[in-house]
């Protein structure tokens, strides 16, 4: 029997007959509609979830951050801008506010540290023949898996001023806890430490993931594999690098364990989100912390949507 | 209309029965403070504390429930670092019983958050616990003013009264003597329990015991930064704090004796040390001849099998060139407070539990035996805990207890050796506390960058800022 043509009124496209036209709406069936309603009611924990602790959250601190809030009685009025221009402005808090931004811009360094030494170590593993390659990916992974507090804590020992191994090992009484300077440093090496394992793992991943005739096509036009490197593999596991430096940039703007559990809470390490919780929740200035967040989650917004923006100028698609 | 009239007709039967509950909020009838309670009540309890005294209190409140048998108290013990986050984040249901600090007692009692607790004690049963004790938890709303005064009620019952004195490792005292060939009758002379050393008198002690500032033994610790501004005759604000001192000759002479302690003597550890090993700890390490204590850390010490070294208490050193001055240590106390929104029912279950905790002398006794508080009840402190008559204490140190006392009672001008309570309990909050302290810290006054008078000639306007913020707050 011959097939006859169906075409849309429309748009005058034709599709194959013998069966129900793509073009008609199709009334769903009962099994498909209990279907819909299973898997909705599979995806709505994660739904409410975010609805209420995220949604409903960022809106609750966008409206106290136009209020001054009474965190005991519950009472607030509105304030207009009042909160946003303390931040930037108020004797009181506008200098801890400037350090917080300085001290979050300054450990941020720490991302394309942990990039570059998984980079590396993922090229080693790679490239290399290394024996027991697998217990090394293990090691340098772990930290990932621990407990930011706990790694914090064993970091503290490392760096103590007194008795730290870093002090003893170099024979040298650096104040690594209570410098500025030396805080910020020792964080950063700390952060590229621990998260480089994270970066080696995803950018092993990604070169694994790259074709051998590649390289084959590459050795046979005389490139090195220092010119493979750099042609070849970094372009392809761009898409790894773009999603480190997302995620990176996102959790350095919200860190917030360095220098509560690390710093203990020194002036030379506050983050923005430390301010949020020393000056807002801790002082019980919810409208001048929900201020903040909304600013930060604001900052983190642009920033993400300007590397989305850019991303196709360097992060490779197939 | 059809579909409308069961509602109001529920809203209505709903209102009735609340009104009828009588003038109190919708828990049953008004209970009067003085009634014996017939009803079985639950009543919920936080406290803080570390395991071993959250199970303290848990015996305590058992025993509490034993003598009174249609009370059950749910008692929850927090870590100290999160109570006041988690009363924070209750405030709108607080229990009906809970420890409040006397830091934070301004801010509860001005927001109406306690309940005047003023018809559930006698003065009787006042007049048995140290008075200054319990004149702290007065508030008068009207005025917004702290202590006992016409027309200020009692929002609180105290938990303790904790002075902060000077301790010393005596072991190694002794073993320094021995080192360094040093006059034992001149170092005991000065380790006197009834007369407080001065400063120059604490320095050069601290000279001879720590003359090496190379080794990994220090002379003290750390120092308490309001017992040296109480024992030069200053503090960081006047009376009301509404002006701030902290540019008064006094307030930064007390600054600059602690840095130079440090700076000049080589005797404390340095600031950035002190970052890094707590003093309480490093104390306990022995890495250290002097620190300072309050009676709650004998618990401690007595827990510590392993504590190798005796100690003794003393009062604060106090600066022998001021005349106005005397040995000042800050003394803290916690308050037993009831939530404002307690029922007249829960109110006089809680009363009951908080009395028991705060005048009972079987639970007095249990708390000074397990190293917690020197007692509240008056006597039961002169005699009873100093001379340990009941040997509960036994050999366990300090011996000189009576310091304790004589710093919580010598508020006269007579008296050469006393207390005053923290400065952070005149203000609403406690901010303007962790702003100053930090400042000095980061411009250096540690570190011999800056001069006390430079630093706080640079923040007085700040500070005065912070003050003239917590007094708009206050109302």
């Amino acid at each position: 029997m011959e097939k006859t043509a169906i075409v849309c009124p429309e748009t005058g496209e034709q599709t194959a007959g013998g069966g129900a036209s793509p073009f008609m709406k199709k009334k769903k069936s009962r099994l498909e509609r209990r279907e819909h309603l299973i898997a909705f009611l599979f995806i709505l924990p994660p739904i409410i979830g975010f609805l209420v602790f995220t949604v409903a959250s960022m809106l609750f601190s966008f409206v106290y951050s136009f209020q001054k809030y009474n965190t005991l009685t519950g009472a607030s009025s509105w304030i207009g801008f009042d909160n946003y221009i303390n931040l930037f402005t108020h004797e009181l808090f506008a200098p801890d506010f400037w350090n917080s931004v300085g001290n979050t811009a300054i450990l941020l360094l720490s991302i394309p540290l942990s990039m570059f030494l998984g980079l590396c170590l993922a090229g080693l593993l790679r490239m290399g023949d290394i024996k027991g390659s697998k217990i090394f990916q293990v090691l340098y992974y772990l930290p990932a898996v621990s407990s930011a507090v706990a790694m914090n804590i064993v970091w503290r020992y490392i760096f103590n001023n007194e008795f730290g191994i870093v002090n003893l090992m170099f024979n040298i009484k650096a104040a690594w806890l209570s410098d500025d300077a030396l805080l910020k440093i020792a964080i950063i090496f700390k952060n590229s430490i621990n998260g480089m394992g994270t970066a080696m793992i995803l950018y092993l991943a990604g070169m694994l993931n790259v074709p051998k005739d590649y390289y084959e096509a590459a050795s046979l036009d005389g490139a090195g594999k220092v010119r493979q490197f750099f042609s070849i593999t970094l372009p392809i596991i761009s898409p790894v690098t773009f999603y480190l430096l997302i995620t990176g940039l996102i959790g350095g703007l919200q860190s917030y364990a360095d220098s509560q559990v690390f710093a203990a809470g020194d002036s030379g390490a506050r983050t923005i989100v430390y301010f949020i919780w020393a000056r807002g929740i801790d002082q019980g200035r919810y409208g001048l912390a929900s201020a903040a967040s909304i600013l930060l989650a604001f900052v983190i917004m642009i920033i993400t949507v300007i590397q989305f923006k850019f991303s196709n100028k360097w992060v490779y698609e197939e | 209309m059809k579909k409308a009239f069961p509602l109001i007709a529920a809203g209505v039967l709903m209102l009735a029965g609340l009104t009828a509950c009588g003038k109190d909020d919708g828990e049953g009838e008004y209970v009067p403070p003085d009634a014996e309670l017939t009803e079985n009540v639950s009543i919920r309890f936080w406290g803080w504390g570390d395991a071993a005294e959250q199970a303290n209190y848990q015996t305590l409140v058992n025993q509490f429930m034993q003598e009174n048998k249609n009370i059950t108290v749910v008692y929850t013990g927090m870590n100290s670092q999160n109570y006041m986050q988690e009363l924070r984040n209750s405030a709108t249901n607080l229990p009906e019983l809970f420890y409040m600090p006397d830091y934070d007692f301004l801010e509860y009692a001005a927001n109406g958050m306690l309940k005047d607790v003023s018809a559930y004690v006698s003065e009787e049963e006042l007049s048995a616990i140290w008075p200054q004790a319990v004149d702290e938890y007065y508030f008068n709303p009207k005025n917004n003013t702290l202590g006992k005064s016409e027309g200020a009620k009692l929002y609180g019952l105290p938990k303790d009264l904790g002075p902060f004195t000077l301790v010393y490792n005596k072991t190694l005292v002794d073993s320094q003597i021995e080192k360094l060939q040093l006059d034992r009758e001149e170092i005991y002379g000065l380790l006197n329990p009834n007369i407080a050393m001065t400063w120059r008198q604490f320095r050069d002690l601290l000279k001879k015991l720590d003359p090496d500032p190379n080794d990994n033994l220090y002379g003290i610790s750390h120092y308490e930064i309001e017992a040296a501004i109480y024992s030069n005759n200053a503090n960081f604000f006047n009376d009301d704090a509404s002006e701030q001192r902290i540019t008064d000759k006094n307030f930064t002479d007390a600054l600059q004796f602690i840095a130079d302690l440090t700076l000049v003597d080589h005797t404390m550890v340095e600031a950035k040390n002190q970052a890094s090993t707590n003093g309480f700890q490093r104390f306990l390490a022995s890495g250290c001849i002097f620190s300072f204590m309050g009676p709650w850390d004998c618990a401690q010490f007595w827990a510590l099998d392993d504590l190798t070294f005796e100690s003794n208490i003393l009062p604060v050193p106090y600066n022998g060139e001021n005349p106005d001055a005397k040995s000042t240590a800050w003394v803290g106390s916690m308050g037993y407070c009831v939530s404002a929104k307690a029922s007249s029912l829960k109110t006089n279950a809680a009363m009951r539990l908080a009395k028991y905790l705060c005048c009972n002398e079987d639970a007095q006794r249990k708390f000074y035996e397990l190293g917690q508080q020197v007692p509240n009840i008056v006597e039961m402190a002169k005699d009873e805990y100093v001379n340990d008559t009941k040997n509960l204490i036994g050999d366990k140190d300090p011996v000189d207890r009576s310091v304790w006392l004589d710093t919580i009672n010598g508020f006269s001008a007579e008296d050469k050796i006393g207390g005053k309570v923290r400065p952070r309990y005149y203000t609403y909050s406690s901010d303007w506390y962790d702003m100053f302290t930090e400042y000095i810290d980061t411009e250096g006054l540690w570190t011999g960058a800056k001069t006390a008078s430079q630093i706080c000639a640079a923040y007085a306007k700040t500070f005065q800022a912070a003050l003239d913020e917590m007094r708009a707050n206050l109302g």
